[in-house]
């Protein structure tokens, strides 16, 4: 009697030798990179620097070869907004001391001095809102700070912090939400990361909201968060979807405060 | 060597360059190179680097895409001539 068996197929064996080899390397590296996170972004950070000496070097070097009116007229331009900013700050300060002072009447004590940090990457080299700042747990920051711009208006929080360094998810994270409050009328609303610096909440079509108006953190101190860019509303629509903005573009973040 | 090279380069273009240049260099050296493992280590420093790690194995996305796409890339391969 004539028996055939089924050739074993060769590719099958070989394909599955290769699932079981990757799917090895990714358990093996998750692991490796898991226990050794710490290290390997530290080990990055002088790139980080490295690269950002490069960009602000090659920016410099852009501005030698452009043309002399120009610049004198570059120039003239930022002294008149630098000297609006500088009232504006001092106008700022005056306000924030005036707060602070109003505050303490009341039992609650100003803020304490915040950690100046330097921003190492930022979208969109991150693919994610997420900010690497060059302090971390050495420089007291700690999981869960606040993060601010140096001239006001809050970014998000502390995520992780490692040693000398520490990654900051921004508002604008995808799918962090975050309670605030619209200015205008003082809606409370929830905030939506949508990512690359954007943020979105939904109202009922009969609350007021325009372009231009702000969110604010809760909180006796009620820091900026964002602000509104575009109302879509259908007709057929009970509700409105507001997209915002936040304080600042993500991409020029230098300096952050820690708190 | 040109293997080697490949990943030099994106390892560089991977701490210096916006995700929508390395991200696509990588997945072109996943097509171009045969079982290009070093994507998913890649992939997991793009993750450790800039991801979140509150999310638990979550926080590996691209170490996990990079290990699917390199799968996938294996019959792929088969139907693609890199050579006239």
């Amino acid at each position: 009697m004539r028996t055939t068996f089924r050739p074993r197929s060769n590719a099958g064996i070989q394909y599955r030798k290769r699932l079981a080899l990757i799917a090895a390397i990714l358990v093996f590296g998750i692991a490796v990179f898991y226990i050794f996170r710490s290290p390997i972004l530290s080990a990055v950070t002088p790139a980080f620097r490295a690269e950002n000496a490069v960009s602000r070097g090659l920016s410099n070097l852009f501005s030698f070869v452009r043309s002399k009116d120009a610049l004198i007229n570059e120039n003239r331009i930022l002294k008149e907004r630098l000297a609006s900013y500088e009232s504006l700050q001092s106008s700022y300060r005056t306000l924030e001391s005036a707060r602070d002072d109003l505050l303490s009447r009341f039992g609650r004590a100003p803020l304490g001095e915040a950690l100046a940090a330097g921003v190492l990457a930022h979208p969109p080299e991150t693919p994610y809102d997420i900010l690497i700042i060059d302090a971390g747990l050495h420089d007291g920051v700690e999981t869960g700070d606040k993060v601010t711009l140096p001239e006001g208006g809050a970014l998000g929080a502390v995520l992780e912090s490692l040693d000398r360094e520490a990654k900051v998810v921004l508002y604008s994270g995808s799918g962090i939400e975050t309670p605030a409050h619209l200015e205008r009328g003082n809606v409370a609303v929830v905030l939506l990361g949508e990512g690359g610096g954007a943020m979105s909440f939904t109202l009922p079509r009969d609350v007021t909201v325009e372009v231009g108006d702000k969110i604010l953190l809760p909180g006796v101190r009620a820091e900026l968060v964002a602000v509104v860019v575009d109302v879509e509303l259908e007709p057929t629509d009970s509700k409105k979807k507001v997209l915002t903005r936040g304080v600042r573009n993500i991409r020029d973040i230098r300096f952050v405060s820690v708190r | 060597m040109t293997r080697l090279a490949a990943f030099v380069i994106a390892l560089m273009l991977v701490v210096v360059a916006p995700y929508w240049v390395y991200l696509p260099a990588i997945l072109l050296c996943i097509i171009y190179f045969p079982l290009y493992i070093e994507a998913i280590f890649l992939g997991l420093l793009i993750d450790v680097v800039y991801g979140r790690p509150d999310v638990g194995l979550l926080g590996f996305p691209f170490g996990i895409i990079a290990a699917t796409l390199i799968f996938l890339a294996v019959p792929l391969r088969e139907h693609l001539r890199f050579n006239a």
